[in-house]
């Protein structure tokens, strides 16, 4: 079944960031080989002496739906300035809200944050917001109206994976709306866990653009994500505390003896 | 008149935040601009008229996660 937030359905459940890149053509390798249909951008103040860098351009060739963060907002205020910046800047009513005051360990700031969101949902964006793996707020951004909630697996770009693994079960079992693994995620196989757990995407940014082959990287990201998926959809067994034979025992066993 | 274009204080003859655009950013590129904080809409751009000592940002998507 493929995964549908506000109007548009997507058939990967990989979601890319275009940061950290050596440049445009390995980006654009990565993420064509990770068949992600989604991918972020930030926005910032135009340098006009060193001129720009014209990002855009390619990843339009590549015709995938761009989604603005807030990143470098501190407050709800600032996010909000952000969307709208980048809803005319891009032409898009979807955003993703981070709001992240220390620098440190850019932990999401869950106050700020439910302000933005529910500013923003009034305002009519489509809004997917970051944040700690807290199975309340997410509750509350549901009832806010966020179209999805994006925990993280562990601090941005500390490829440490599911750090927050039992609290992502939780928010996989209450959320009604979409749950997308964001941050942390260092490898596929940490990308296949989240799916095979339930969460409906993850999305990947460091891990693919800092590997040594980004464009080998997405691949295996894509196959991760289909692997966990299919592996979620197709009912995993329960965790045993004991042995459970797999082979039947059979009395001949006892007759030898 | 004096304007503050991304910090940088330069002296402008333009009058309409349009002609600024035009000058400053190049045509391909896709920015959104505010002029005192208040974010002006594209189709305002060639209309709204600018102010002496008024406060230009512009801002252009970048990579990021």
């Amino acid at each position: 079944m493929p995964l549908t937030i506000a109007d548009h359905t997507f058939s990967s459940r990989l979601f890319t960031g275009t940061g950290k890149y050596a440049n445009h053509q390995q980006m654009i390798a990565s993420i064509l080989s990770s068949g992600s249909e989604m991918t972020t951008l930030s926005l910032r103040r135009m340098d006009l002496k060193s001129g720009t860098d014209n990002i855009l351009k390619p990843l339009q060739k590549l015709g995938v739906k761009l989604l603005p963060n807030t990143s470098g907002a501190r407050d709800a205020k600032e996010a909000i300035y952000a969307a709208q910046l980048a809803q005319e800047a891009l032409e898009t009513n979807w955003v993703k809200v981070e709001i992240h005051p220390d620098p440190r360990y850019l932990m999401p700031d869950p106050i700020e944050t439910l302000k933005a969101v529910e500013e923003l949902v009034r305002l009519g964006f489509v809004v997917m917001p970051y944040i700690h793996a807290d199975p309340v707020l997410c509750k509350r951004l549901e009832e806010v109206g966020a179209q999805c909630v994006m925990p993280l697996g562990a601090p941005i770009g500390s490829n440490q994976g599911l750090a927050s693994k039992p609290f992502l079960d939780i928010i996989i079992e209450q959320s009604n709306v979409p749950v997308i693994v964001d941050a942390g995620i260092g490898a596929p196989s940490h990308a296949a866990a989240a799916l095979e757990a339930g969460a409906d995407a993850v999305l990947v940014n460091t891990a693919m653009a800092v590997a040594s082959h980004p464009e080998t990287m997405g691949k295996a990201f894509k196959l991760a994500v289909e692997a966990g998926r299919m592996a979620y959809e197709s009912g995993a067994g329960q965790v045993q505390h004991t042995a459970q034979a797999s082979s039947p025992f059979t009395e001949f066993l006892k007759e030898l003896s | 008149m004096q304007l503050s274009v991304n910090d940088e204080l330069i002296q402008s003859e333009h009058n309409l935040l349009g002609d600024l655009i035009e000058t400053v950013v190049p045509r391909e590129q896709r920015v959104a601009v505010a002029v005192n904080q208040q974010i002006v809409p594209r189709s305002q751009w060639s209309k709204h008229v600018l102010k002496d000592n008024d406060r230009i940002d512009i801002f252009e998507s970048i990579a990021g996660g």
